[in-house]
């Protein structure tokens, strides 16, 4: 896990699902927390959403856009967009790695 | 469910409040969401950097503890007395009163490094010891007891108040920690304690009932106080652009 997630502690998880969230577009807080249910299964609570968006907003890796009424979209910044591609890409390496590891494993 | 917001640092709500009702509104949340409320705002007190906030040291959430401590050990030693009924008082009401006051002096002095923090605390110890004093060498009778009971009820009054202040409650809060702390329960203990009421052992029930509440209004202070950190007159809240937030 990079740094720039890895020092998020128990917001680190909440903070990557976010950030994919936001990868193909703009989403306010609900809109993030359904999407974060539907790919990972799991339901995000509002108090964990607003700890990991704070934690985002204040590193650099999202940004807040203009409130519609009482939602306030969130984007990717260029940084958030870089820091999820490498954190993807790590993972893609690990999971690749355990399942060659698997594939290999003598029955 | 919205209530629950309050619970969250004034600069937070500032900033994330109304989009927070806005999620909260488009999908209400049971108690598992609402403990997840609960400790994000604990979490948004101890993190006051994430708001733009200077970050607490851990010598700023000290006074926080002191005053935890006190309560705890003041509400200990009269459940004791309640469980066990001793006939002495022991060193715990002592500890828990030094604690108290030196909880209110470090959180000053935290806070402002101000010689009116020293001279408060330089007071509230000169009536900590004049509390005592009095009931030694003025004799005995009504007027002992008057003296050490307005010495007592202004030395833990004042100690209360100045505790609530620097904890940030509200005014409504703040008055039914003190009343419920300590008023009402002092209207209570003066019959009691000037001998119309029991003073066997079956009294003590009565004396812990009365005595309890003071304690326990110091526990909550002091979390409140913990989380809160001693905040500074340089901690106003945060009204920066969100722009300029987003960029440091």
């Amino acid at each position: 896990m990079t740094n720039a997630l890895g020092e998020l502690g128990r917001f680190a998880e909440p903070a990557l699902y976010i950030l994919v969230s936001l990868s193909d577009g703009p989403k306010h807080g609900y809109a993030i927390m359904t999407d974060v249910e539907a790919f990972s299964g799991a339901p995000m609570g509002p108090g964990t959403l607003y700890g990991a968006l704070a934690r985002l907003e204040r590193r650099g890796l999202i940004e807040a856009l203009e409130p519609e009424e009482r939602r306030r979209p969130y984007r990717l910044t260029a940084l958030g967009a870089t820091t999820i591609q490498a954190q993807l890409m790590q993972l893609n390496s690990f999971v690749r790695t355990g399942l060659g590891r698997l594939d290999r494993k003598p029955s | 469910m919205s209530r629950l917001l309050r619970l969250y640092p004034a600069a937070w709500r500032e900033r994330y409040e109304a989009e927070f009702i806005g999620t909260l509104q488009e999908r209400p949340v049971g108690l598992t969401g609402s403990v997840d409320i609960f400790y994000g705002a604990i979490d948004a007190h101890l993190h006051p950097e994430l708001i733009g906030g200077a970050p607490h040291a851990w010598t700023h959430r000290l006074p926080g503890l002191m005053a935890t401590a006190a309560g705890l050990i003041w509400s200990g030693f009269y459940l004791r007395i309640l469980l066990a009924a001793p006939e002495e008082w022991g060193y715990g009401v002592l500890i828990a009163m030094l604690l108290m006051l030196f909880a209110v002096l470090g959180d000053y002095i935290n806070a402002y490094l101000r010689p009116i923090a020293l001279t408060i605390c330089a007071l509230l110890a000169a009536a900590l010891l004049a509390g005592v004093q009095p009931l030694n060498v003025i004799g005995s009778g009504m007027l002992n007891f008057a003296l050490g009971a307005t010495a007592s009820l202004l030395l833990s009054g004042g100690m209360l108040t100045l505790a609530a202040l620097r904890a940030g409650v509200g005014a409504g809060v703040r008055w039914l920690l003190i009343a419920g702390g300590l008023l009402v329960p002092v209207i209570v203990a003066i019959p009691i304690m000037g001998g119309f009421g029991p003073n066997d052992p079956g009294g003590a029930p009565a004396m812990v009932v009365a005595i309890l509440p003071y304690g326990i209004a110091w526990t909550i202070i002091g979390l409140r106080m913990t989380l809160r950190g001693s905040v500074t007159i340089h901690d106003a809240p945060i009204t920066k652009p969100i722009t300029e937030v987003s960029a440091t």
